[in-house]
């Protein structure tokens, strides 16, 4: 249905306010900045590490990976998702409604996603030219002797895919909790208590300690080798994420508060 | 007991950090006006996409070598066989590394038999096992000493290159060496682990990677083989203990 006011139809609106809330949340860029530098002082400080040592020898071998940078970037993710959702009770767009806030938002991820894929893609270059800077002996894995162009561009592409669910999860929740306030709240004690008992029932009753295992979660995209199948699952839980987000926003009160 | 608090120090630095990290995200992230933080992300950008071409130019050449699979002791094989093995032997022995040839030039006339060259085995007292071997030969006339190092890989890096050979000199009729303190602090940047997340090996890096700490296998400072040359003509004295031989 076209805006009598605008005269514009919903997706005009919503491209509005994908620029609108890109401007609106510039500081976001902030935050991923200083938290990256906060990830390149952590890769440095947490390389693992062993080392021998014996009369006049001593030997100390660190390595470094840049994945304190994924794990931040993710942080920042989930950061932007919660305050994309949040943004929904203060509502002051232009004319909004649930579809274009809901468009708008979930682009704006994505914006964000490639952003941060693309970045954190090349910090790994970025921390082989601080390491020269700073340490004597800093030398790259052979691990990069074998790195190919379609290995960097998996790094981009996973590491978006990646990013991507943890925002839209995010996001949802933020959505959940706006539409629920107290309710979430409990909804969501109520949850863990519930998971809580059944672990330990599980665990005293059927000998069987680990009832939910978040590795295995994460093993069920990370260890899946295969491209397409890989492909599927990534977007068909991006799809998920953003028909329940869709769902729990389509008939919200605009503003609530 | 000092790892736990090493540990302990590490956890309050890291929550410090933390916290730290979060006032600063809150002060300054909501304070920054949009101009300057599009500038922020502008200036991170173009230093990000410049960071390839600037590594490029930096970091050396990853070595693209495989690495070599040095059986585990080998100076001793080396050391045991040193009837067979000569010089030039040893300087092609893919296994090893040759560190450095130093000259010592002898006054033939001040050694007799009644005075010969002294070669010690000790640095300032202290008794160092390095493996000796001391050819007499008539093909040089001085003391020419050759050291190798067993090649030794960490990560596929050669490490044997960041060993520092000893300085051999002769004073007061005695051959002896100053072994130097070797400090190796080696870094290294691997890539992260899902860029081989097709590849089909990801579990197998996972593991390489835990099993990269049990692989460091002996000392490698004990891989040191001094090989001796000594003219003829020369009368001279071992003293000491630590493994030595003497090929004629």
């Amino acid at each position: 249905m076209n805006s009598i006011i605008h005269k514009e139809s919903p997706m005009t609106i919503a491209f509005k306010q994908i620029k609108d809330k890109l401007y609106h949340n510039t500081n976001a860029f902030v935050y991923l900045i200083i938290l990256h530098l906060i990830g390149y002082f952590f890769s440095f400080s947490t390389g693992m590490g062993f080392g021998s040592s014996g009369n006049s020898f001593e030997f100390i071998y660190r390595n470094f990976t840049t994945t304190t940078l994924y794990v931040l970037t993710i942080l920042w993710m989930i950061m932007q998702g919660f305050t994309l959702a949040e943004e929904k009770s203060r509502q002051y767009y232009m004319v909004s409604n649930n579809f274009t806030a809901y468009f708008s938002d979930i682009a704006v991820l994505e914006i964000y996603a490639l952003i941060g894929g693309t970045l954190t893609l090349f910090s790994g270059f970025l921390l082989q030219v601080f390491g020269t800077i700073f340490m004597e002996n800093f030398v790259l894995h052979s691990l990069y002797g074998s790195m190919g162009t379609l290995n960097y561009l998996t790094l981009f592409l996973t590491g978006t895919l990646y990013f991507l669910i943890f925002g839209t999860a995010a996001y949802l929740v933020g959505i959940l909790r706006v539409r629920y306030q107290t309710r979430f709240a409990l909804g969501a004690l109520a949850a863990a208590v519930v998971i809580i008992l059944l672990s330990i029932l599980s665990a005293s009753i059927l000998q069987r300690p680990i009832f939910i295992d978040v590795a295995s979660l994460f093993r069920f995209y990370l260890e899946e080798t295969r491209f397409f199948i890989w492909l599927i699952k990534v977007l068909l839980t991006i799809a998920a994420l953003y028909g329940l987000s869709y769902v729990s926003i389509k008939n919200m009160e605009v503003n609530r508060s | 007991m000092i790892s736990t608090l090493y540990l302990i120090i590490n956890l309050v630095i890291f929550a410090l950090v933390g916290i730290a990290g979060v006032l600063v995200l809150r002060s300054i992230g909501r304070r920054v006006s949009k101009k300057l933080s599009v500038r922020l992300i502008g200036l991170y950008t173009v230093v990000l996409l410049l960071s390839p071409i600037l590594a490029g130019f930096i970091v050396e050449e990853v070595e693209r070598k495989e690495p070599v699979d040095v059986p585990e002791y080998y100076y001793e094989q080396v050391f045991e066989n040193y009837e067979e093995r000569n010089l030039e032997d040893l300087q092609q022995d893919e296994y090893l590394r040759q560190l450095t040839v130093s000259e010592i030039p002898v006054d033939m006339e001040s050694f007799s038999e009644d005075s010969p060259l002294w070669i010690a085995s000790s640095d300032h007292g202290e008794l160092y096992t390095y493996h000796l071997i001391i050819e007499v030969t008539d093909t040089v006339d001085q003391v020419v000493i050759t050291q190798f190092v067993q090649r030794f890989f960490v990560d596929s890096i050669d490490i044997s290159k960041q060993f520092i050979p000893w300085s051999w000199s002769i004073a007061d009729k005695k051959l002896q060496a100053k072994v130097p303190e070797v400090k190796i602090n080696l870094y290294s940047l691997s890539p992260t682990k899902i860029a081989f997340h097709f590849d089909g090996s990801l579990s197998e890096i996972l593991q390489e990677q835990q099993t990269l700490g049990q692989s460091f296998g002996p000392a490698p400072r004990e891989g040191m083989i001094q090989w001796i040359q000594i003219p003829e003509e020369l009368e001279f004295y071992y003293r000491g203990r630590g493994p030595w031989r003497i090929k004629q």
